[in-house]
């Protein structure tokens, strides 16, 4: 009870916030968009080219807009030092993690259930027939974007050149889920010659990921923010 | 712990960072109802202490008592619902209001009947009015200590560990400010109060920990009073 009391008080709260200043959001939306009219403007106009294309051109979009999110994840926490207010409460530091991890996927799905209409809409490629498990993909991936991201972003707290530092320290680390999902959307568009062409191992595979990264976070968070 | 009240005690407490020793060796007792002034010169090992009784810095070396249990692992998290800790910085949410960021916290404490709480913290440092329904990035600095001593105060800690509690407070404030300490003090709270306004801690403190280099150099009552216990301690 204490443990699902705390993820509703901090993602509450964080909610709360992010409606009132509409900072991460705007700014992830803003960057959603401007990528994804570089990619169409850069691109051609052949919709066969572009389905090619269209697995990562979807993966950048969730690699750039979820490093930025989880880049402010405990940003606003840092700002006035609030972030040692909360891990010096008696609250499980583990519920307060799993509140930023559901933050940030949120932030990331609804970026995503922008960007992607509008890329298939510029880009001139029909996803109607794969959308149910693209959908799927896409949750995946970013609940492992979410897990790998949040707890590395704690260690930006406070640090110097921390928007160099974390996507130096999140990109090696996400490489799996990004070829999962890559790879798993190219063989659901017909577009990748695989060594399967069953994409839901490409699922199965994000999922492992998931779960290990999201456990190793979670037991692992109470250490990391203590000096 | 069962009792409403009990003293923080040290064992050669340390802790270095690479090489570097912040404090060394500290052994020392908090008792209950009691306001230590914990003062040094910068660098002397003060905030590094602060962090280590919050739970928020590991010791390298000795060992933490709140009464009779040793605080590490389990036990540190246990206690933190006693903690109540002032630091350099504010601590708030700057786009919540100051109602907003009493409930926040009050309910990641727990307490019970919290809006009555919330209110009489409010109260209790003079935040009234429109203050409680803007956000707090519209205060001024010493609004935002009151707001941040309510933070501290309003869990009812038994251990408040305070490092520069009167930044931004003008007389009033600061008035107001050591009357919370003292009513603390009289509830049996251990109150550790690191400041460098040596005329206001010195109204309220009844005992002084002088610290230079990490390490002791005088624990016990203020005689004569703080500033001449102070100047000699360090030039010893």
């Amino acid at each position: 009870m204490s443990y699902l009391h705390t993820v509703r008080t901090v993602l509450a709260k964080d909610l709360r916030t992010e409606l009132r200043s509409k900072e991460t959001l705007a700014t992830l939306l803003l960057f959603g968009g401007v990528l994804t009219f570089i990619l169409a403007f850069g691109l051609s106009n052949d919709p066969k080219m572009n389905r090619r294309i269209m697995p990562g051109a979807i993966w950048l979009a969730v690699l750039f807009t979820g490093t930025l999110g989880v880049g402010r994840t405990f940003a606003r926490e840092a700002e006035d030092g609030a972030f040692a207010a909360l891990v010096l409460s008696p609250a499980p530091r583990s519920a307060i993690l799993l509140a930023k991890i559901i933050v940030n996927l949120m932030m990331t799905l609804i970026v995503m259930a922008l960007v992607l209409p509008l890329m298939t809409m510029l880009l001139r490629v029909d996803l109607t027939d794969v959308l149910g498990p693209l959908i799927l993909q896409l949750i995946l991936g970013s609940v492992g974007f979410a897990v790998i991201g949040t707890p590395l972003a704690v260690m930006a707290v406070g640090a110097r050149f921390a928007e160099v530092l974390l996507p130096m320290v999140i990109f090696p680390l996400v490489v799996p889920v990004l070829i999962a999902g890559v790879k798993g959307t190219g063989v659901l568009l017909g577009v990748t010659a695989s060594v399967t062409e069953e994409p839901t191992v490409w699922l199965q595979m994000m999922l492992a990921f998931d779960v290990f990264y999201g456990t190793g976070g979670l037991l692992l968070f109470e250490r990391m923010v203590s000096e | 712990m069962t009792a409403a009240s009990f003293a923080v005690r040290t064992e050669g407490l340390g802790r270095a960072y690479d090489e570097h020793y912040a404090l060394i060796g500290l052994d020392a007792t908090f008792p209950a109802g009691s306001v230590t002034a914990l003062l040094g010169p910068n660098g002397a090992g003060k905030s590094t202490l602060i962090g280590i009784l919050s739970t928020l810095v590991r010791p390298t070396e000795g060992a933490l008592y709140f009464g009779d249990m040793r605080l590490h692992g389990a036990k540190a998290r246990m206690a933190r619902q006693y903690v109540g800790y002032v630091g350099h910085r504010t601590m708030l949410y700057k786009p919540l209001t100051a109602k907003e960021n009493l409930q926040f916290f009050g309910k990641l404490y727990r307490i019970k009947d919290l809006d009555a709480r919330v209110d009489a913290a409010l109260a209790d440092v003079g935040l009234a009015g429109d203050d409680l329904e803007r956000p707090v990035v519209g205060f001024s600095r010493g609004m935002m200590q009151r707001l941040t001593l309510a933070r501290a105060l309003l869990p009812t800690p038994r251990v408040l560990l305070l490092d520069e509690p009167l930044t931004g407070l003008d007389q009033a404030g600061v008035a107001l400010a050591l009357s919370l300490f003292e009513r603390a003090k009289a509830r049996g709270a251990v109150i550790i109060v690191a400041s460098h306004d040596l005329e206001a801690i010195g109204r309220v403190a009844d005992r002084a920990l002088i610290l230079r280099r990490g390490r002791k150099r005088h624990l016990g009552p203020i005689e004569p009073d703080l500033a001449t216990l102070y100047r000699t301690s360090i030039a010893a």
